[in-house]
């Protein structure tokens, strides 16, 4: 993703590569996590009890799972950038810092692919 | 230039804490925290969808004593973390960034993050 007008680019303002879009998608999942993260709250307090049974129907909603997907997915990639930061911040040594942010991608794919699979799973049975 | 053992900024052994220092290495240890609990929470939804036994098993963890003091301890970093991230989100447009301004809502999000969540607990 480019930001970067033309004019910039000739006058090479900055070095913006890849960091621009970091920094850009850091903040458009915090935005995607406010409304979605407060609604599931709200829901999860609305809830007589959050025994297996009621979340379960709670899910089966598909406005509730649209809304649980987007939290979930969000999260995990918002996580990710913001581990990642922290990561390049706190380890100088080139090789862990290479395992630990590779780890920290290989879990978010995980936590993605799992809680998909879970709530298309609950959804279409 | 061989940049090993050159000191780095911030030099936290001369740097006088301050609200906006603490609060801003607390936006960072929440983050992780809540990362940790995303884990959790996605494993809860997993074993909703593929054992509920194992979901309900989690559930009874999460309403023992410590699993209470856990959760509303991590309910509190959720918010601050809510909170807070609005802070940025508006630092980001460029709103709120004189001093004064910063901690008044520094004090304002530690606040509003207490409050949210014992009403969470009272309404529960």
């Amino acid at each position: 993703m480019e930001f970067q007008t033309d004019l910039a680019k000739a006058k090479n303002h900055g070095s913006a590569r890849s960091g621009f879009s970091h920094w850009w998608l850091q903040r458009m999942s915090a935005l995607l996590l406010l409304p979605t993260g407060l609604y599931i709250l709200w829901q999860f307090i609305a809830l007589d009890s959050l025994a297996a049974v009621m979340v379960v129907n709670w899910i089966q909603q598909p406005i509730n799972a649209g809304m649980l997907l987007i939290f979930v997915l969000s999260a995990a990639y918002h996580g990710a950038l913001g581990i990642q930061v922290v990561l390049e911040d706190y380890v100088h040594h080139s090789g862990w810092l290479l395992a630990l942010r590779s780890l920290t991608y290989t879990v978010m794919i995980a936590l993605i692919f799992c809680s998909t699979y879970a709530v298309f799973k609950l959804l279409l049975g | 230039m061989s940049s090993s053992n050159r000191p780095l900024s911030p030099h936290l052994q001369v740097y006088k804490p301050q609200l906006t220092s603490i609060l801003s290495i607390f936006h960072r240890i929440s983050g992780l925290l809540l990362a940790l609990g995303l884990v959790l929470f996605v494993y809860w939804l997993y074993a909703l969808a593929t054992d509920v036994a194992a979901a309900d098993q989690f559930r009874g963890w999460m309403l023992s004593v410590p699993g209470q003091i856990a959760l509303y301890l991590w309910l509190y970093t959720f918010y601050y973390h809510f909170c807070n991230g609005i802070r940025h989100l508006l630092w980001d447009v460029g709103q709120g960034l004189t001093i004064k301004k910063v901690y008044r809502s520094g004090y304002t999000v530690l606040i509003a993050a207490a409050v949210l969540t014992v009403l969470t607990y009272l309404l529960v």
